[in-house]
């Protein structure tokens, strides 16, 4: 393993961003190695895109710093950047040219690029690359943008919304690819997106940002295991609501509870029945029910 | 708001710079004619007056045709009630207001400048009325055609001529007179009758061809090179340049401008105009070479956020190339409206009264101006931007359009400096600018 593999490929310190004044981003701390999944969570607002943007020197920190393969993230050299695929959120093709004219382009500021692959993708997801990017519909332009992305097979895939405006099925597809990549030890990526089924098929780790703040990094598996619903039921109604710690969510409905907690231990359950004389079901959730109560 | 005042309103109260024009128009309009000292010989302010109504209305006679299209183009606005009747009444009452605004212009001069005895009366006043209005409808029924796309401009272009060329056919030396009359007043009530019909019975209007993100933009290239082989720094120039290569872009304006000159020389001759004044607006024509370069250096600033990942340049360097490539397609387009300022000097008689090294200077030179206003808007900041703009149209009109229109004969070879100063200090806020830069999202370069 080369001396670039050990190191983390991004490395986030203290980072802030502030703009008219708001603190859009504060004190964010990360660092992530080299062949994660990484999804990107967060509500409209979070500062999701801005911590992308931070991140790939797109714009420069209020405080703190960020690096990418071991370079400032706001002066990275030629050899860093052209490691890095980047779908941003808002497709930034020139609408005068065709898709094949912009693909040439971008393909010629590339050292290598994979024109096997750009071709298979073009074709399996249909995407007419004789036609004026202006005349595009929006998915297909999603498309293209990335194609564009993966042409010269990035160590580093940056995706902001990736798939917002893809049909089910080149959704389908563009997942086969991701979870192709993601299966390359040595190739690491970052994904953005409000579809957290498809961040549960494809990371294996998770960053979720709340009001601008870090609120959570992890192993995806981990916070599985960590937030869980406790289904309460006990011999006679709850006169009040059983106080839990770690509790996010909690509801009462005559003799049965339903509460949302983290920081979940399984050994927990059996103290927690004993202690309420109550029986106890631990349900495990999906990461759009821990998203939610997360942010309840 | 009613969408009377909606329009208003984003005609000229949107954006920053044309709240600016606003302001210093409406200022210029009221103290204009109360000002000690004239701006231009032989004493009269009037100018003062129109330059003031002009900065208000300069926004929406360029580029209302483009709203309206805009406006009128969602299938939402079919189903909403009366919707396009009420856009159109609108607009009718916006045309109405600019055409009051005008003749106020004119009465405000007459009651401070005119003695009592020589000022115009009710019938003076109501031809005026007229003629304004024929004007106004022009300036937006005009636009409203030229914005869905070249062939509407020259739609447009065909029926600006057409009234004079019929009336002059028909043997009435003077058009305007006509307007003035109760047949002139029928033809305009018919146009806007036509005009109303065909727009409130439209399946769909389209929005405008040349803004629109999804339409195509004038004078793009047909067709590129195959981009295979390319080396990397002509692949950066051509995503920077939208495909198109310099010669490629030199050679489109060289066509554009020419024909552009052509239909102005064909509307002098059949309008049998006064030569200098011809010869005042053809050449002014070229002065498009300050906009077109300051067009072409927002659209690079637009594009370079793409590149900051692609190219593998920092900050400093990308904004080098940037600006080299900019450089070197403003002088490629410098080229071109030189050759028609030599097409037009070895032509057209009589000259204007200047040396032809002062006139070409006072056309080119504000175009290095409006090309680092351009590149700078990689970033933009309200407070110096319109400032900055508003100074280098206030520059252009002194230095070029007065002087070349008779308002005053004199060449300015101090301002032309002062305008070059303006660009050098454009250029450090640029080059500041980039330093620095965080780049905004969502902006789609076409």
């Amino acid at each position: 393993m080369s001396d670039v593999d050990v190191k983390p490929v991004i490395v986030v310190e203290g980072l802030g961003k502030t703009i008219k004044g708001r603190a859009i981003l504060q004190d964010v701390e990360l660092a992530l190695p080299a062949g994660q999944v990484v999804g990107l969570l967060g509500k409209n607002g979070a500062g999701k895109s801005t911590l992308l943007d931070l991140l790939l020197g797109f714009a420069l920190p209020s405080a703190g710093r960020c690096s990418i393969f071991g370079h400032d993230s706001a002066r990275l050299p030629e050899a860093a950047k052209a490691q890095i695929g980047f779908v941003p959120q808002q497709d930034e093709l020139v609408g005068m040219l065709t898709g094949a004219q912009q693909l040439g382009f971008v393909a010629s500021l590339h050292r290598q690029w994979d024109r096997a692959l750009v071709d298979r993708l073009a074709r399996e997801w249909e995407l007419p690359l004789d036609r004026r990017i202006s005349t595009l519909s929006g998915g297909e332009r999603q498309k293209l943008s990335v194609l564009l992305a993966l042409g010269h097979q990035p160590r580093l895939l940056v995706l902001d919304e990736p798939a917002s405006a893809l049909d089910p099925v080149a959704r389908r597809r563009f997942m086969q690819e991701i979870l192709e990549i993601a299966g390359d030890p040595t190739r690491t990526l970052v994904y953005s997106t409000h579809l957290v089924g498809d961040l549960e098929r494809a990371a294996n780790r998770l960053w979720i940002l709340r009001e601008g703040r870090l609120a959570f990094d992890g192993e995806l598996d981990a916070l599985k295991e960590s937030v869980v619903r406790l289904h309460l039921s006990a011999s006679r109604d709850f006169a009040t609501l059983p106080a839990l710690p770690n509790a996010l969510h909690a509801s009462v409905q005559g003799r049965l509870a339903q509460v949302t907690v983290q920081a979940w231990e399984p050994a927990q359950a059996a103290a927690l029945a004993a202690q309420w004389d109550v029986e106890i079901e631990v349900e495990p959730l999906g990461l759009e029910d821990i998203f939610l109560a997360l942010h309840a | 708001m009613s969408t009377y005042l909606q329009l208003l309103r984003i005609a000229c109260w949107q954006h920053p710079l044309q709240r600016v024009l606003t302001v210093a128009g409406a200022a210029l309009l009221v103290i204009g004619p109360f000002l000690p000292v004239a701006l231009s010989p032989p004493g009269s302010r009037l100018p003062q007056t129109f330059l003031g109504a002009m900065l208000v209305l300069v926004t929406p006679i360029l580029l209302g045709g483009a709203w309206w299209r805009a406006l009128s183009a969602p299938r939402s606005l079919r189903l909403a009630p009366h919707g396009r009747l009420r856009l159109l009444l609108a607009v009718f009452a916006v045309v109405l207001t600019a055409t009051l605004l005008w003749l106020g212009c004119y009465m405000l001069a007459f009651l401070v400048q005119v003695p009592p005895q020589y000022r115009p009366g009710f019938g003076d006043y109501a031809s005026m009325f007229t003629l304004t209005l024929v004007a106004a409808t022009y300036l937006s029924i005009g636009p409203f055609i030229a914005w869905h796309s070249p062939a509407g401009l020259l739609a447009a272009l065909c029926l600006w001529l057409l009234p004079g060329l019929l009336l002059r056919t028909a043997g009435i030396e003077m058009p305007a007179e006509v307007w003035q009359r109760p047949p002139g007043w029928a033809a305009l009530a018919a146009i806007w009758l036509v005009f109303s019909a065909w727009y409130l019975r439209a399946r769909r209007i389209a929005p405008s061809g040349w803004l629109k993100p999804g339409g195509q933009m004038l004078f793009v290239p047909e067709a590129v090179a195959a981009p295979r082989g390319l080396s990397p720094r002509r692949g950066v120039d051509g995503l920077l340049l939208g495909g198109a290569t310099i010669p490629r872009l030199a050679l489109q304006w060289l066509g554009v401008v020419f024909l552009l000159l052509l239909v102005q020389a064909l509307i002098a001759h059949y309008a049998d105009s006064e030569p200098l004044r011809v010869v005042a607006v053809m050449f002014w024509t070229l002065s498009l070479c300050a906009i077109v370069s300051g067009a072409l250096g927002f659209a690079i600033a637009q594009r370079s956020r793409a590149l900051w990942l692609l190219a593998g340049l920092d900050r400093a360097a990308l904004y080098r190339r940037c600006e080299g490539l900019l450089l070197r397609a403003g002088l490629g387009i410098g080229l071109a409206f030189g050759l028609l300022f030599a097409l037009l000097w070895s032509t057209l008689a009589p000259h204007p009264p200047w040396r032809w090294q002062y006139l070409l200077a006072s056309l080119l030179v504000p175009g290095l101006a409006t090309a680092w206003l351009g590149l700078s808007q990689v970033k933009r900041i309200v407070w110096w931007d319109a400032p900055a703009a508003v100074a280098l149209c206030a520059a252009w009109y002194v230095g070029t359009a007065q002087p070349l229109f008779g308002i005053s004969g004199r060449e300015s070879w101090g301002l032309l400096a002062a305008e070059v100063l303006g660009a050098v200090v454009l250029r450090e806020v640029a080059r500041r600018r980039w330093a620095t830069v965080d780049w905004p999202r969502g902006v789609t370069p076409r």
